[in-house]
């Protein structure tokens, strides 16, 4: 049976295999100029490249609607599930040793392709920080997670549906659905965000350089002295300033931005500092596990209960 | 000893019922022969006999066992499915293996001569075969299997009349040199009545009469005379088919007992006239009305 599993699977994982090990040569070959270089003085050539990154958010989705979704999707499209259960083999048996050998791969792909993307990347999120929403996604073993996620999720929608194109369309938006669901609404809160207060960047225009600019902002807001929440790019926060420090049209900006201080004005921050981002990767990896997991476990039962 | 014995057996699929109260045992080392319509719940009585799918309603016990509980079971049974799906991607040779892998008697060697026997590439994609050709691969791979019980849903349907021929001959030696019970839907009368011995008509989703052909034959009787009433028959002679023309009256009886009633001519029914009368009895227009007299 495994040998029949690798069969019907081994032009995908050529393909795979070939596509990730190009991906790894580049990243390769390009990272000692980057160590070596003033990031600035980089060529567009390497803003070319960290598009990688995105085409990692992509590969868990393909994969979801690649692999995932035709598993069992094409047996009944083409009826060969009468063919393949029919031999000396059960149904679960079956679905189990198909599963394991393209989760295998599954896992292998972008665990190679995160890894490798991750240490490509680790001059950049130096400087910029790799916690935040763009960055996160594309780097440690959140990819494997999704991609794991992915894959299970292809396979129980090609279940119910059992028709391979609508079920590659359906796998894909509700992948991209709960992924971006959870980073906006759950990964924020997986861990106890922390508060910063400090003197307003009102006019030094620097609001992202809180942690060194590798923490991931959440919210931030403006006070007054009295604690009210307040728009500092109203004409009352001016008036206000003005009052102060008896400051005029004509005073200088570093006036302005040292009487910020003095009136009490503050900015009260909201972050994930950049040490969560392991916790976080870890706890967000789990998320997707225990889907991948609950949606393995029905398609087993579907696969029983349903499809007979 | 019975191969398959359903009782009250019944399959819905959501409204549509393919399948009701069907009851009927099927002697080992049997050639079975399933006939009926379109529709008739051919297919879904195949199915549930390997496990593919599960009754709504009555039970199913196939080589004394529920299909489909455990792949030592599955190894007793080959299948093959109506239009014979196979693995497009894979070559015939490819296929020979994956029956080899899958299942623990598989005979390659027999396969292997009888797919060079057909004329069949080992190298070419069974997508690429012709739909004849993926039957005889199928048919090959359920065969190779050694199944004590082989279940064909319309083996021949896509078959060239000479390549059905062949298949026909095929199943006969197998049958005479292995005696699994063998089950096979099909259309074509004239195959069934070739290599069958036993002979299930399903209309309407019920089994209409099932039985040993010889005794099938044996029993049935048509009988022709003057138009009158059929009210008037004795009562161990059951009326499956009636035709009347203004002054001639044609049935089809079922009885163990001879005909005696001289107004009678009696005469022996071929199989495909037997068949054709229970698949036309079940039609909801031909009800059996007795005609006034």
């Amino acid at each position: 049976m495994t040998w029949v599993a690798w069969r019907q699977f081994r032009l995908q994982a050529a393909i795979a295999t070939a596509a990730t090990v190009a991906v790894i040569v580049t990243l390769w070959a390009t990272r000692a100029h980057i160590t070596n270089t003033d990031l600035d003085q980089l060529g567009t050539g390497y803003d070319t490249l960290k598009l990688l990154g995105t085409v990692l958010i992509g590969v868990p989705a393909a994969i979801g609607a690649f692999w995932g979704a035709p598993l069992l999707a094409r047996e009944f499209e083409a009826g060969t599930y009468r063919f393949a259960w029919t031999q000396s083999v059960t149904p679960s048996r079956w679905l189990t040793i198909k599963l394991a050998v393209i989760a295998a791969a599954t896992v292998a792909v972008t665990a190679a392709f995160s890894w490798a993307f991750t240490w490509w990347s680790l001059p950049f999120d130096a400087v910029g920080g790799r916690i935040g929403t763009a960055t996160f996604g594309q780097r440690g073993i959140t990819p494997v997670a999704y991609a794991v996620f992915a894959l299970a999720l292809g396979a129980f929608i090609g279940t119910v549906i059992r028709r391979t194109l609508p079920a590659m369309a359906t796998a894909l938006v509700v992948f991209f659905v709960t992924r971006f669901s959870v980073q906006l609404w759950i990964r924020p809160h997986l861990l106890p965000a922390q508060t910063i207060t400090r003197p307003s960047a009102m006019f030094s225009g620097s609001a992202s350089t809180t942690d060194g600019g590798t923490a991931w902002v959440l919210s931030s807001r403006t006070v007054d002295a009295a604690g009210r929440t307040f728009d500092p790019s109203s004409t009352s926060a001016n008036n206000l300033l003005a009052q102060t420090c008896n400051l005029t049209r004509a005073s200088a900006d570093r006036a302005w931005s040292a009487c910020v201080d003095k009136a009490g004005i503050r900015d009260i921050i909201s972050v994930q500092p950049a040490k969560h981002f392991w916790a976080l990767q870890a706890l967000e990896s789990s998320i997707f596990i225990a889907l991948a997991i609950a949606l393995v476990a029905a398609t087993f039962w579907w696969l029983h209960h349903r499809t007979r | 000893m019975t191969a398959v014995r359903t009782e009250h057996l019944a399959k819905r699929f959501g409204r549509r019922t393919a399948l009701s109260d069907c009851t009927v045992s099927i002697p080992e080392g049997r050639v079975v022969g399933i006939v009926g319509s379109n529709g008739a719940g051919k297919s879904t009585l195949l199915q549930l006999a390997v496990g593919l799918l599960q009754p709504s309603g009555g039970t199913i016990t196939v080589l004394g066992e529920e299909p489909r509980p455990s792949a030592e079971h599955m190894a007793r049974v080959g299948f093959v499915a109506q239009d014979a799906p196979v693995y497009a991607s894979l070559t015939v040779s490819e296929h020979l293996r994956l029956g080899d892998k899958m299942n623990p008697g598989f005979d390659l060697e027999r396969a292997t001569s009888r797919v060079d026997r057909l004329g069949l590439d080992g190298s070419q994609r069974a997508g690429r075969l012709s739909g004849g050709q993926r039957s005889q691969l199928a048919l090959t791979l359920a065969m190779s299997k050694e199944p004590e019980l082989l279940v064909l849903d319309e083996p021949v349907a896509s078959l060239d009349p000479l390549a059905r021929r062949e298949f026909l001959q095929d199943l006969m030696e197998l049958a005479a040199e292995r005696h699994p019970t063998v089950v096979l839907s099909s259309h074509l009368l004239s195959d069934v009545e070739r290599v069958c011995d036993y002979l299930i008509v399903l209309a309407g989703g019920e089994v209409q009469v099932a039985g040993d052909v010889h005794d099938l034959l044996s029993q049935h009787r048509r009988l022709t005379g003057a138009r009158h009433d059929t009210g008037a028959l004795p009562s161990d002679q059951v009326v499956i088919q009636e035709h009347h023309t203004d002054r001639q009256t044609t049935l089809l009886v079922r009885t163990d007992q001879p005909i005696l009633d001289p107004r009678w001519n009696v005469s022996e029914v071929g199989l495909e006239d037997l068949v054709l009368a229970y698949m036309e009895g079940q039609r909801p227009t031909r009800t059996l009305t007795a005609v006034p007299s």
